[in-house]
């Protein structure tokens, strides 16, 4: 059973390496922009579905990420992946900070105070004229090559850290701590008489999805090779990243990669279309989501798909 | 040798008085019960022990070291070990992990995961939850919940274990095989204290029991000498009783 | 002209009660915090507009149609969507209305588009003097309007049957319903309330101010700021904390700078939220009895 579902993965992977060689141009874009959301969705789920604390601004670390590589490449002439460690290291320096008292609060309130430190951010950001243009923006030096080699690039690199995010949450899942994450998700004060330190595993947890994300916006800066405080703090990014995770299934390692993936390509296959609601079928979908399959598809539908299962949320949950 | 000392222990939320001037003592290798009718102050002189909430006045003494500003994870790395009232086991992991968590980050500290599973295997097989040890915890009954809690604790390697009214809800069939495992933990030299609503269980396991009542301790003493305490009757008996009627 | 920037920041912040009593007692009651808030208080907002655009109706006058409408979008959404899934995980419910919010604010950028509109009448512009301190007069309304409506809440909640039960659900839901209260009733009249409330203020803020789809997610953040300030569920709460950061974002924008007032609200936000999260006056922090 293990061995099948890991030949599956393995499979997968293989088809995701061989793919830029039959495909080009548009479909190498979209699955970058899928890797890109799979990297952010796998990299939070280590505080979200791991840890149990729903960092709905965990997107700061994208915005920062970016900027990070953005200043790096531009002020300071530093090859692209040079600038990458130090996206992890600034996500792990923030996240550490504003842990100690935001991870105090429960439920919501972190919630609501983790997108309150991602706006707070984005001012800063925006009013930082000098060493990030602010609201005009920031360009980066824009990579020399043919298109389709560049394409394919950053096609690698996005899914090199998709890959890399997925093997930390794995890793995270297999170690000692990994288990002190999952008793504080369940109960925080049964895990902390059994002996865990409960803050500081929190802010561990949050630590490694800053870095993770934080990388993965370093990526995004240089492969769009344009950044501006609006698109990389916020937009639809939050709620997207959260559709992502409860969709595939937040307590696992590979769902919230597959959710990504679902979300991605029907976004692009359906919506692209309709260009014009396609932020109301967002809308839509997010509901859709919370309504019927809040456990996740794979969890929801084990066993074999049926209607009736689409409705035993509602069942469980109605007033 | 007393394990663990209260001192005038007291605890208050703004004006309200939760406990006030509690005093006693735990010896080694005891087996103290403390009962109390409901609102007595019971779970919050657990949870001070446990140091899950602030204490407001007086000391409370573990091995010779005060505790009063000590987090909860230290208090269990000393070998404070504790089970809860409303019996939550961590989702998503089996029994045994659930276990091994205990194994992981308690007194005992396993630096490895083989390590945690011969731990965690062992504390199972204590409170005979073996067979169902790749079970979810979620879907046992509440009695092997209650079990599983204990259990969790025990892979701790505490040497003061609390009990948050393990029997409660319990059939008698069940009572007396929960009766019978805590005095297997009380044989493998481990102090205990228990908090429990289930008189006729308590009085059957413990050497001594302190009695609470509205925040003061009101009586201390052996079982059969607590049965006959006038005051106990009065405040414990009479108005819980009185009530049901 | 300090004393002209505290009445600035007073006026503001009456707007700012009125918008954050609806969002506190939507979740101080419901347990739900509302992302949506502020698209629904835009709702508000586009039905002045084109009553007044289209059918020239005063604006005053549009106001209890823009009550009654979101009154009943507002008890629908609650009845026929939310009750589907209150019980769920706390977050489940805020992506839900993070959901709605990005339906409504895309419906509203497709379908009146993402231009910002105002609402002028012929007395716009005109203005009062006293003490050397500017007060236009329909800031001055827009002010009353907000005290008044606020006031009337507070007593609602206080002296009504309907109120107490919504009280009584916001403090104990199991209690209420053994004394027979449904709370899928009260949920959805508290709901259809909050959305009343800010659909009143978004129809107010349309007088005020240049509006857009865009700046919902604003909206919804001074509301909870409101909310957070005050406690939750308390409308004398909301009434405090509304002028407390109307005053504190029109003095910080005069002396730090226009831009950083975002990220001083939002400053402000959490650090309340570590300091003190049961708000000013107090009350149960919901996230210790049920998450």
């Amino acid at each position: 059973m293990i061995n099948k579902k890991l030949i599956l993965f393995f499979a997968f992977i293989i088809i995701l390496i061989l793919l830029p060689f039959v495909i080009s141009g548009y479909w190498l874009r979209v699955l970058t922009q899928t890797f890109l959301f799979g990297a952010i969705a796998t990299g939070s789920n280590i505080i979200i579905g791991f840890t149990g604390y729903p960092a709905f601004g965990n997107i700061a670390f994208f915005g920062v990420g970016a900027y990070v590589t953005g200043v790096l490449t531009t002020k300071y002439n530093m090859p692209f992946f040079a600038t990458l460690p130090f996206c992890a290291l600034s996500g792990i320096i923030i996240s550490s900070l504003l842990g100690i008292p935001i991870l105090r609060l429960k439920g919501h309130y972190f919630a609501i105070a983790t997108v309150g430190v991602m706006e707070t951010i984005k001012e800063l950001v925006d009013n930082m004229t000098e060493l990030t243009g602010g609201g005009l923006g920031l360009t980066l030096p824009i990579m020399h090559g043919e298109p389709e080699y560049i394409y394919k690039f950053f096609y690698f690199v996005m899914l090199g850290v998709m890959l890399f995010s997925l093997l930390i949450l794995f890793i995270v899942s297999k170690i000692k701590q990994g288990y002190a994450l999952r008793a504080i998700r369940v109960d925080e004060d049964a895990a902390s008489v059994m002996g865990i330190n409960t803050p500081l595993y929190k802010t561990f947890a949050w630590a490694v999805s800053a870095a993770l994300v934080g990388i993965t916006g370093g990526v995004y800066a240089y492969w769009l090779s344009y950044i501006d405080p609006h698109t990389v703090f916020g937009g639809t990014y939050p709620v997207k990243m959260f559709a992502m995770i409860l969709l595939g299934g937040g307590t696992t390692v590979i769902g919230p990669m597959l959710g990504a993936f679902i979300l991605e390509l029907i976004s692009e296959i359906v919506w692209s279309k309709f260009i014009a609601i396609h932020g109301m079928v967002l809308g839509l979908l997010i509901i859709f989501i919370i309504l019927f399959l809040p456990k996740g598809i794979f969890e929801t539908f084990k066993g074999g798909f049926s209607f009736k299962k689409l409705f035993s949320n509602l069942r469980e949950n109605r007033l | 040798m007393a394990i663990l000392e209260a001192k005038n222990v007291a605890k208050s939320y703004g004006g309200l008085k939760v406990l006030t001037d509690v005093n006693f003592e735990v010896n080694e290798g005891e087996i103290v019960g403390i009962i109390g009718p409901n609102g007595a102050g019971k779970t919050t002189f657990m949870n001070l022990i446990s140091r899950l909430t602030p204490i407001t006045g007086g000391v409370i003494t573990y091995k010779g070291e005060i505790i009063n500003e000590k987090k909860p994870h230290e208090i269990a790395k000393m070998g404070i070990a504790r089970t809860f009232q409303v019996v939550k086991p961590f989702g998503g992991l089996t029994v045994l992990e659930n276990v091994m968590v205990g194994a992981f980050y308690g007194k005992n500290n396993a630096k490895s995961k083989s390590e945690a599973v011969t731990i965690a295997e062992e504390a199972l097989q204590i409170v005979g939850l073996v067979d169902v040890k790749d079970k979810d915890p979620r879907i046992l009954p509440l009695a092997k919940r209650k079990k599983l809690e204990v259990a969790r604790a025990l892979a701790m390697g505490p040497d003061l274990l609390l009990l948050d009214e393990v029997m409660a809800g319990l059939s008698t069939r069940e009572l007396d095989d929960m009766m019978a495992e805590i005095i297997k933990l009380k044989q493998k030299g481990i102090t205990i204290i228990a908090i429990e609503h289930v008189m006729k269980a308590i009085m059957g396991i413990s050497d001594r029991i302190v009695v609470l009542h509205l925040g003061k301790k009101i009586a201390e003493g052996k079982p059969e000498l607590i049965v006959q305490n006038p005051d106990v009757i009065e405040a414990y008996l009479g108005s819980k009783y009185a009530k049901k009627e | 002209m300090i004393l002209q920037i505290l009445v600035n920041g007073i006026l503001l912040g009456g707007f700012y009660a009125l918008i954050g009593v609806g969002f506190s007692l939507v979740w101080g009651v419901t347990n739900i915090i509302n992302l949506a808030h502020g698209a629904i208080a835009l709702l508000g907002s586009y039905i002045t507009y084109y009553m007044f655009q289209n059918l020239h109706i005063d604006p005053f006058i549009t106001l209890p149609v823009s009550f009654i409408v979101l009154y009943i979008f507002g008890y629908l959404v609650q009845r026929y969507l939310m009750n589907m899934v209150v019980k769920a995980q706390i977050f489940m419910l805020l992506i839900l209305t993070f959901g709605m919010e990005i339906f409504l604010v895309n419906f509203m950028t497709t379908f009146f588009s993402a231009d910002f509109r105002s609402v002028t009448p012929d007395y716009a512009g005109k203005s009062i003097e006293i003490a050397g301190v500017v007060v236009p007069y329909i800031r001055l309304a827009v002010f009353a309007i907000c005290m008044i409506v606020t006031a009337i809440m507070g007593f609602f909640l206080e002296k009504t049957w309907t109120g107490k039960a919504i009280r009584a659900t916001s403090l104990d839901l199991e209690a209420a319903m053994m004394t027979g209260i449904s709370p899928r009733k009260i949920y959805s009249i508290t709901f259809a309330l909050g959305s009343a409330l800010a659909g009143l203020s978004g129809s107010l803020l349309s007088l005020t101010q240049a509006f857009s789809p865009n700046i919902a997610g604003g909206l919804t953040l001074r509301a909870f700021i409101v909310a957070i300030l005050g406690g939750l569920g308390r409308v004398e709460g909301a009434f405090l904390g509304g002028l407390l950061l109307g005053v504190i974002e029109t003095v910080s924008s005069f002396y730090i700078g226009e831009s950083y007032k975002n990220a001083i609200a939002f400053g402000l936000m959490v650090f309340m939220l570590i300091v003190k999260p049961s708000g000013l006056l107090g009350r149960k922090y919901y996230a210790e009895v049920k998450h």
